[in-house]
């Protein structure tokens, strides 16, 4: 069975060329994208089954650390991708203890993200 | 002959990613890419694409900056800013530094080839929620007050 990943960002043009970026490196996962926190969450909660989540740090409404602990609550087993224009030690620990996987910035994305990705299913077991 | 552009943004991934959109589309060829303003400028002087599209927020030398400087050094290449910043203030300056265009990164790529195409033709373009900020004087969620 394919891996689905949900890409939470605002950004229609980031939702985009991200989507663009995974489709790329991995054909067959499948991609949903939300354009806010609430409506991530709201998927989760309706019973997606997603493996993994890449989730915007800034996001209006709701940010990325309260909707990365709300789908922990959600989904234990899912796993998050904190993805920030900030590249700093203390959204790394904030993100880290929301309990996400891994954390990538943005201005990095193009070369990290990938094998993020790679990385995070290895540990988890899941297969790309 | 499609239009020639230029990319300046200090993410990667919006150089790499519209470039393959722009190029896939058939709106433009990109000539050249910049991390920060400061080489933007250098190199825009030096290949005089078309239309360069300029990040705000970049090391070194800011878009809003750089575009005054390649607006003054080179006047035929036409300016287009994609920003995530939509305040009154930032959209005043790009315009008075010479921009033609102006959209936000929350922007589908489509819109960002629509306003290549547009200030080519020698059009001005703002994206529907520039207009309104423009219009409405509404701050952005940053909070800005506008003048």
């Amino acid at each position: 069975m394919s891996l689905t990943i949900l890409l939470i960002e605002d950004s229609l043009l980031l939702r985009e060329l991200l989507g663009e970026l995974i489709e790329g490196a991995f054909p067959n996962v499948c991609i949903e994208r939300a354009a806010s926190a609430e409506e991530g969450l709201k998927m989760l909660g309706n019973g997606h089954a997603v493996d993994l989540v890449l989730m915007d740090i800034g996001l209006p409404g709701m940010n990325g650390l309260d909707a990365t602990r709300g789908a922990k609550r959600i989904a234990p087993d899912t796993q998050v991708i904190m993805l920030t224009q900030y590249d700093c030690k203390e959204y790394r620990r904030a993100a880290e203890q929301a309990g996400a996987a891994a954390y990538v910035g943005k201005r990095d994305a193009a070369r990290v993200l990938v094998p993020t990705i790679e990385s995070v299913c290895r540990a988890t077991g899941r297969q790309l | 002959m499609p239009t020639t552009v230029f990319i300046a943004d200090d993410h990667a991934i919006i150089r790499d990613g519209l470039r393959a959109l722009l190029e896939a589309n058939g709106t433009a060829r990109v000539v050249g890419t910049a991390d920060n303003g400061r080489r933007a400028v250098r190199q825009v002087c030096t290949l005089r694409p078309d239309v360069v599209v300029l990040d705000i927020a970049m090391p070194e030398l800011n878009g809003l900056d750089a575009a005054e400087q390649i607006r003054e050094a080179c006047p035929d290449t036409q300016v287009v800013i994609l920003s995530v910043h939509g305040t009154c203030q930032h959209i005043a300056r790009a315009l008075r530094a010479g921009a033609r265009g102006y959209l936000l990164k929350k922007s589908a790529s489509t819109e960002v080839a629509d306003a290549i195409r547009a200030v080519h033709a020698g059009h001005r373009y703002l994206s529907r929620d520039v207009s309104e900020i423009c219009v409405s004087g509404t701050p952005d969620k940053v909070g800005f007050p506008c003048p």
